[in-house]
């Protein structure tokens, strides 16, 4: 009896703190993408900033500026509401796993090429938060990854309109 | 494997709706536009080896890079001296082009300055090319530092068949005009009050 109160308040807690994952990672990108979606033209020159795409490339930078904020927000929304809660965490998780890494080299490389320390590099990584030092975005970065990471894994059922598609 | 196909799902109606979203948007992003005319930028810069660490940067890397482009740069000390001949504070005979965002040019701009987004630039050729056509000198600026957007603009300006004697960039733009304590205009094109020491002329 007193095994299964304890489990009950154990789930209990799990649900308001996945709730809390579901609200932060998903305010979160849906207030990024939001901003993205003010200027595409502004978001289109940072990712081309970083350099990972051939110049006569540009129709893949483009549809990546044209369309990434869009799947932000949408994504955003999803967790918010607690729609297909594992499969949107799991999609901002490779998300956010691809972003960090970009972010990494293209530090390494203003780093290679300044002479500088690498938490000193600091650059508008075109996310909507501004120019921001690496050493503060990785790490905001990791927090929200690992956020993804626990709804991906755990999925919520509490607060949901639906949280599994399939 | 069902959180892999739910996730697969998501995304791909999310895709699908940002298609849509994207084709609605008032600025919404043409798909096979080459918005920075890769076909005619120069090559760029190598990326210097691991014991390099002069390789051009900000302006210098702009200038560069205009040099190679066969583009006009204008340096502050002449921009101003433009701004201040008679032949523009009276009769407009120089035309200088904003290519920051609608944005920025609002916020303040060099008085008199016609905006020129050059990410849209098809906004601007029936209006703005005969200007510059008849004008003796155009001058193109952003930023400064590292700022490409005038560059961009020069660019689109050739491309309109303006002859390449006329087109100039300053290089230097509102970082170096603001630094210079120079008039800036606000609002609209001289709709808006100047701020800074004297107006020029």
């Amino acid at each position: 009896m007193e095994a299964e109160v304890r489990t009950g308040e154990s789930t209990e807690r799990g649900d308001w703190v996945a709730l809390a994952a579901r609200l932060l990672l998903g305010g979160t990108f849906i207030a990024l993408g939001l901003h993205k979606l003010a200027d595409p033209i502004a978001f289109m020159k940072a990712i081309r900033e970083y350099h990972m795409v051939a110049p006569e490339r540009f129709v893949v930078v483009n549809a990546i500026a044209a369309l990434l904020p869009w799947l932000e927000v949408l994504l955003g929304l999803l967790l918010v509401l607690g729609i297909a809660v594992r499969g949107s965490a799991l999609a901002l998780a490779i998300l956010l796993i691809v972003f960090t890494t970009a972010i990494v080299l293209r530090a390494h490389a203003i780093q290679t090429l300044q002479g500088i320390a690498f938490c000193d590099v600091a650059f508008d990584c075109g996310c909507g938060t501004g120019v921001e030092r690496v050493c503060t975005k990785v790490p905001e970065n990791l927090l929200l990854l690992g956020l993804a990471l626990l709804l991906a894994i755990r999925g919520a059922a509490r607060f949901c309109l639906k949280p599994r598609l399939v | 494997m069902r959180v892999v196909l739910e996730m697969c799902a998501v995304v791909a109606i999310g895709l699908g709706l940002a298609l849509v979203g994207n084709a609605v948007h008032p600025q919404g992003l043409s798909l096979g536009t080459d918005y920075f005319l890769a076909a005619q930028t120069s090559a760029p810069t190598p990326a210097p080896a691991s014991h390099e660490t002069s390789a051009p940067t900000g302006e210098a890397a702009t200038l560069e890079r205009l040099k190679a482009d066969g583009i006009q740069v204008l340096s502050h000390t002449d921009a101003a001296a433009a701004f201040d001949d008679d032949m523009y504070q009276q009769y407009e005979a120089y035309v200088f082009l904003d290519a920051r965002n609608e944005e920025a040019y609002l916020r303040g701009h060099i008085p008199g300055a016609y905006h020129f987004d050059p990410y849209r630039p098809e906004k601007y050729v029936a209006d703005l090319i005969p200007i510059c056509a008849s004008a003796q000198k155009v001058v193109v600026y952003c930023n400064g530092g590292n700022c490409t957007d005038s560059e961009l603009a020069a660019k689109h300006l050739l491309n309109f068949q303006l002859p390449r004697e006329l087109v100039f960039v300053y290089a230097g733009g509102m970082e170096a005009w603001k630094a210079a304590g120079k008039p800036i205009e606000t609002g609209a094109r001289h709709a808006g009050p100047l701020k800074g020491e004297g107006s020029g002329g």
